[in-house]
């Protein structure tokens, strides 16, 4: 057992409105640059639908994340030599259609009009060629299921055998915010030739160095989530960074900060280093999520602190781990599920799938009807969160259905249902962390880069950066 | 409210339903309007009925609610035509909506289910939410009605948790005695003309001369509509004094004055018996009886903190044609279905030529603006203001009761200033040119309508409609039969002077609601706070300054029940004089000795104190409105002093609408010859709220653009595209007799059939080309729209029916509308 420490996030799908001020915030502190213009370290989907970029759920097309072959994991992206040839033609490498152009407008036009015989009219104009352009795609296209046939491309849907689905009488719909998972097991990271990319020791955050980077851009196509992005002007990779110069100072991430929902949670787990390998590779992709719940350590056991001390994890830390809210989340109360865990990258960005909205049917004579009467289909939740795996998504659900049974019965002495799996005690403790919580209780970082000494971080002020075109910044 | 005679203190214990005491059964008949278009007719219903002796003889009564089991047909075992079950086919059955609305009678019957019973367990702990939207349909308060009778059958009014959540915009401003009094200038002295906006540009803009309502058909079946076109009805409620109607007469003020001192009225009480007078032999009219003669036009419109040509012009081709005279898409055939009788109608050859309202009516468009979006660029004159991180401002809002500070986080840019010192620049500006001018004191006189919370709401008892102008009985001003008439002095030349301070009439007292306090302290403590106007030359020297928007704040806070302790002190004693209550004044009494601050509320936005200028207690619990009605058996405001399932007006009885009904939206033809050539569909069309820009401000952003599709979007249903051979993301065009709007095709399963979204607030100004259909550039999303007025909005004068600023009138309802979509065949940047 080596215990490290992770920096980890769960989002609350039930209570993301799909309002994007995550992606707006971060955009404008990371990505509002030239050569950045078209990227979303973090962005948000309507599913069902293809996101962005398009189909990058697709890993027969883009050949992301691990495979095992042989009982041993692979990149699917192809072995060192077969990547290698790819150097210069390299057909899972997303194009900038697969994004989307990014676009201004001539504003000017609107300021400085002569008289004339129509309105004037601000017109788009590429941010990349500068030329008029017709707008045709872009990073929302299908924002609340906008464009029907896009909606219905979903793999996931196809997976389910549902893709023509999708009527009016019965849709359903949910919005997926995404960033960065910071994996424990970063096929961006395995796939980089020249060491630029790097899973922090301290807090596992992956980071590209933008010094190392030489623009061979293998993490691109390797990152089965497609969020590692490349700048045209710099020539250099780029990511989101779980922005960790807030992490340090003991602040969560900009998207968290700023979510109009509170759908965010941050903290610190335990997990075990030597136990990565192993549960990645387990032939059963539906037992994926079952190891990575297994690699998570209770940060109150005796022998987990005393590996977490030997292997440099600090006293802060691991306090900072004993109050975690993800851990309660992920671990405790196994409400929270990790995005496509068939990818084997083991992201660290967890979500609580959506109960809402609430029924499918009029027939549950019910407030709370069963998790299976949903009207977002479990079937469609299991092809985003367990590989397919039905039992964990209807447990998952049943647990914050009982949350709310157990919350209402507190309020009203309606009868507590039948076989609870916590005491009820346990479920208002999940209601108060999930329903009032607040910022403090939210996020719980430790502050200062563990482990490094004031010399040290006072060398280190300043030194990185992302480098604009002409080296202004 | 308490159940007790208050004589002899006796418990009242009120019978709910006569039935098992009732003397007879007699047949009612109900207005129905659920039959196909057109075809109207009356529902039998047997109601219990007492009957009693009065002086006038036997009168039949019943209770009201006997009438409403009625009205819904539920069996009462009295016979008659009612439902037998849930499954019967009978108006108001969950079997019979499903034909209406699509949504099954079981799921009514579980939701129903649901409501009642948890309501039940909870003791009325179930909410409604309710949006701006249903505001905006033709029928919004009976929809409004029939969603508060569900609650108050429930018990949920009043109730923490449950009652009815209102999620429409600005009514909940929190610090409304001090803001009212400097808004309004009545710091000086009486005399703002304030109006609903709706009725304002329904006349402004001509929407009344391309009218396609006829109110026939929309009536009570056995009522003849006492006008066909609802204009009339408008000018019927300037008349009775019931909606303000600005600007009043076809005379100015001053010119009134003068006529009848010349004619030997003197005084105020003089001025009213001449206007009286000369409004019954016709010598002066209203000016809305002719609003397309020149001196009826307004002609100067300030635009400030809306987007009101991009954004909020419903009808926004109208507002081109006849307010600004510019290119427009308005089908120009479409002419009014009937003509009105109390307006005077001018022919086209009339109105077109030099000077006349399709040249424009307004001389001078101003727009205080960052943006350079619609209104900016059809205005002669921009003012470039802060954004909202430029100024010091305050902000509350309708679902919680906190007061926010706007504050300038960064300095302004180029020659942009704040609202507030735009307007100080202006007021200095035209002091000196009426200086300048030598401008004698402007003497006003001008009408004012019957206000809520006055005894005006007794003005017209019983709901009874008697028009002086039609011989019913004599033109009374002051709180009677028609609007009171007032004057003031203008003295244009001191309106700087005036503005930068906080005026003398404060000392004499404030009130809102029918409350009122004294406030001559609250004027001192300004003036310690603020500073005082230290120019000897202004007649405000020694005044409370206001010079900057914090002073301004500092003021409305000081003088407002919700962020003065001590003032809300003082309205609840009132309050407790007026209902004879007691122990009202422990609402406040904790917080007495808060005064908030601009200071204060930049350090933390603060919770507000309880007023009874609201309706809700927030004291140490969360705000829900009517709490304090429920708790503290403070009366409704409404002619009962409790809440109403009937209303007696004779306007109700009009439109069949004394109890809540069903009545169909309106259907319209989009144009009357849809224009072919190509393959065309029907839709009906919607504007809701864009989750983005709720109202105007982030339309034209690029970042905000580049999260959806770049410009202007129209949502419709897969096949209902398919069916004009429209996919995705092709230019569509979108018209109807109100106009022609060019945009992008948005096709989704979420939308069902036969229903067209253009998301709210998608300005013309960018990637937006010409439409061939019109000639001219595509419009907004509120060219297919236009205002229909309802009659029964414009009731005044009795009990909650009564006019108040921002709270009643006609609603801007642009709901009820089809349009007819094609694919674009080409698209024509005009650049030219």
């Amino acid at each position: 057992m080596k215990i490290k420490a992770q920096v980890s996030m769960v989002m609350n799908l039930d209570k993301c409105i799909g309002c994007h001020t995550c992606s707006i915030t971060c955009k404008n502190v990371w990505t509002n640059r030239a050569g950045a213009e078209y990227m979303y370290f973090n962005n948000v989907e309507t599913k069902p639908g293809i996101g962005y970029p398009k189909n990058w759920e697709d890993q027969e097309r883009w050949k992301g994340g691990w495979q095992v072959e042989d009982g041993e994991l692979t990149l699917r992206s192809g072995s060192k030599l077969t990547r290698m040839l790819k150097l210069f033609y390299h057909p899972e490498q997303p194009e900038l259609d697969d994004y989307y152009e990014p676009w201004t407008y001539d504003y000017e036009t609107l300021i400085s009009s002569p008289r004339k015989k129509h309105q004037p009219v601000a017109r788009p104009r590429s941010l990349i060629t500068q030329q008029r352009m017709e707008i045709k795609w872009g990073p929302n296209w299908g924002d609340d299921l906008a464009g029907g046939d896009d909606a219905r491309a979903d793999v996931n849907l196809k997976k389910i055998g549902q893709e023509i689905a999708l009527e009016f009488s019965d849709i359903f719909m949910k919005y997926l915010p995404r960033n960065c998972n910071h994996c424990l097991n970063p096929a961006c990271v395995a796939a980089c030739p020249s060491g630029a990319i790097y899973k922090r020791e301290e807090d596992g955050v992956v980071l590209v160095s933008q010094e190392t980077c030489r623009g061979w851009r293998h993490c691109v196509p390797a990152c089965p989530y497609k969020k590692v992005y490349y700048n045209w002007k710099t020539n250099k990779a780029e990511k989101c960074t779980f922005c960790y110069p807030r992490l340090e100072n003991g602040l969560p991430s900009v998207c968290t900060d700023t979510c109009v929902g509170r759908v965010r949670y941050m903290g610190i787990l335990l997990y075990d280093m030597d136990a990565v390998c192993d549960a990645a590779k387990i032939p059963d992709e539906k037992m994926i999520y079952a190891n990575m719940l297994d690699l998570v350590k209770d940060p109150n056991d005796p022998a987990v602190i005393e590996s977490a001390r030997k292997s440099g994890v600090s006293e802060m830390v691991l306090k900072s781990a004993q109050e975690s809210p993800v851990y309660q989340i992920i671990k405790r109360w196994k409400l929270a599920l990790p995005l496509h865990p068939e990818y084997r990258t083991l992201p660290m960005v967890w979500y609580i799938p959506p109960l809402s909205p609430i029924a499918k049917n009029f027939e549950d004579r019910v407030y709370l009807p069963k998790s299976e009467a949903m009207r977002i289909p479990v079937e469609y939740l299991a092809a985003l969160f367990t590989a397919g795996n039905t039992r964990i998504i209807v447990e998952t659900l049943q647990r914050l259905l009982d949350m709310r049974a157990v919350m209402r019965q507190k309020e009203i002495g309606e009868t507590l249902p039948q076989n609870l799996e916590f005491e009820p005690l346990e479920y208002e403790r999940m209601y108060r962390l999930l329903g009032i919580a607040k910022y403090a209780d939210r996020v719980k970082l430790p502050a200062g880069l563990q482990g490094k000494t004031h010399e040290e971080l006072r060398e280190l002020q300043g030194s990185t950066g992302y480098a604009c075109p002409g080296g202004c910044c | 409210m308490r159940s007790e005679n208050s004589d002899t203190g006796e418990e009242i214990i009120p019978k709910l339903s006569i039935l098992r005491e009732r003397d007879d059964v007699v047949e009612l008949m109900l207005p129905y309007f659920g039959n196909d278009r057109g075809e109207k007719s009356m529902i039998s219903r047997a109601v219990p009925v007492k009957k009693i002796k009065t002086c006038d003889g036997v009168k039949i009564v019943t209770t009201v609610y006997d009438l409403t089991l009625a009205n819904y047909g539920i069996d009462t075992g009295l016979g008659g035509e009612c439902a037998s079950s849930y499954e019967d086919d009978t108006p108001y059955t969950p079997r019979w909506q499903e034909k209406f609305t699509g949504v099954k009678a079981e799921m009514v019957i579980h939701t129903a289910r649901e409501f009642a019973d948890n309501s039940l367990k909870t003791h009325g702990r179930t909410m409604v939410i309710m949006g701006g939207g249903i505001n905006h349909w033709f029928h919004a308060d009976v929809i409004y009605r029939t969603i508060l009778n569900l609650l108050m059958m429930c018990g949920c009014e009043g109730r923490n948790g449950g009652s009815w959540a209102h999620y429409v915009g600005q009514e909940k401003l929190r610090p409304i005695e001090g803001w009212a009094r400097v808004m309004t200038g009545t710091d000086w002295q009486g005399g703002a003309k304030l109006q609903n906006s709706t009725s304002f540009y329904y006349f402004a803009t001509d929407q009344w001369r391309n009218e396609e309502i006829d109110t026939a058909p929309l009536v009570s079946p056995d009522t003849t509509p006492r006008y066909r076109h609802p204009s009339d009805y408008n000018i019927m409620a300037a008349r009775l004094g019931w909606l303000p109607a600005y600007p009043c007469f076809n005379k100015s003020g001053q010119k009134i004055f003068d006529e009848a001192t010349a004619a030997g009225f003197e005084g105020i009480d003089g001025i009213r018996k001449f206007v009286a007078q000369s409004l019954k032999n016709r010598t002066l009219e209203f000016s809305w009886e002719d609003p397309d003669a020149p001196e009826n036009f307004p002609r100067n419109l300030f635009i400030w903190r809306n987007n009101l040509i991009g954004s909020s012009s419903k009808g926004h081709d109208y507002f081109l044609k006849y307010l600004l005279g510019t290119r427009n898409s308005i089908f120009a055939e479409e002419e009014s279905v009937v003509k009105p009788q109390e307006i005077k109608w001018r022919d086209e050859s009339e109105i077109s030529g030099e000077g006349g309202a399709l040249q424009g009516k307004l001389d001078l468009l101003v727009d205080l603006d960052f943006r350079m979006a619609a209104s900016a660029l059809y205005s002669d004159v921009v003012l470039p203001t802060a954004t909202w991180y430029e100024k010091d401002d305050l902000s509350s809002t309708d679902m919680h009761p906190f007061v926010h500070p706007f504050q300038a986080a960064v300095d302004l840019i180029w020659e942009a200033r704040s609202d507030w010192d735009i307007f100080r620049t202006l007021a200095k500006a035209v002091s000196k040119v009426a200086t300048e001018a030598e401008l004698p004191v402007y003497k006003d006189v001008f009408a004012v309508p019957i206000q809520h919370d006055t005894e005006g709401e007794t003005a017209q008892p019983e709901g009874k409609i008697l028009d002086w102008s039609k011989g019913d009985c004599e033109p009374v001003p002051g709180r009677k039969t028609m609007p009171a008439i007032a004057m003031i002095e203008r003295d244009y030349t001191k309106l700087y002077d005036k503005w930068v301070a906080l005026g003398p009439a404060i000392q004499k007292g404030n009130g809102m609601k029918g409350l009122g306090w004294a406030s001559d302290d609250l004027y001192e403590e300004i003036r310690t706070r603020n500073g005082v106007v230290e120019d000897k030359n202004l007649i405000s020297y020694g005044m409370p300054s206001l010079y900057t928007a914090k002073k301004a704040c500092d003021a409305v806070m000081g003088l407002s029940t919700t962020t003065n302790g001590k003032v809300a002190v003082r309205a609840w004693r009132d309050l407790e004089r007026k209902t004879g209550l007691s122990d009202l004044t422990k609402l406040a009494s904790d917080r007495e000795s808060e005064r908030f601050t601009f200071e204060m509320v930049a350090i933390q936005p603060r919770e507000t104190i309880t007023s009874p200028t609201f309706t809700g207690s927030n004291q140490n619990r969360r705000y829900s409105p009517f709490t304090v009605s429920i708790e503290q058996l403070v009366p409704f405001r409404t002619v009962t002093g409790r809440q109403s399932f009937y209303v007696d007006h004779e306007l109700m009885f009009e439109w069949g609408e004394s109890m809540s009904v069903y009545k169909p939206i309106l259907d319209f033809k989009p144009l009357k010859n849809p224009l072919g050539q190509s393959k065309e569909i029907t839709l009906k069309f919607l504007t809701p709220h864009n989750k983005w820009s709720t109202h105007s401000m982030y339309f034209d952003s690029q970042q905000m653009l580049t999260l959806f599709r770049g410009g202007q979007t129209v949502w419709l249903n897969e096949k209902d595209a398919e069916s004009i051979g429209v996919r995705d993301n092709d230019w569509c065009e979108v018209y109807n007799r109100n106009g022609v709007v060019i945009s992008r095709a948005v096709v989704s399963p979420r939308l069902p059939r036969g229903v067209m979204f253009m998301y709210h607030a998608q300005d013309r100004h960018i990637n937006v080309p010409g439409s061939k259909i019109s000639g001219t550039r595509g419009g907004t999303h509120n060219t297919p729209t236009r205002i229909h007025m309802k009659p029964t909005h414009m009731i005044g004068g009795y009990g909650q029916l009564s006019y108040g600023f921002n709270y009643y009138g006609t609603t801007g309802n642009q709901r009820d509308i089809y349009v007819v979509v094609r694919k674009a065949q080409e698209v024509d940047w005009l650049e030219d």
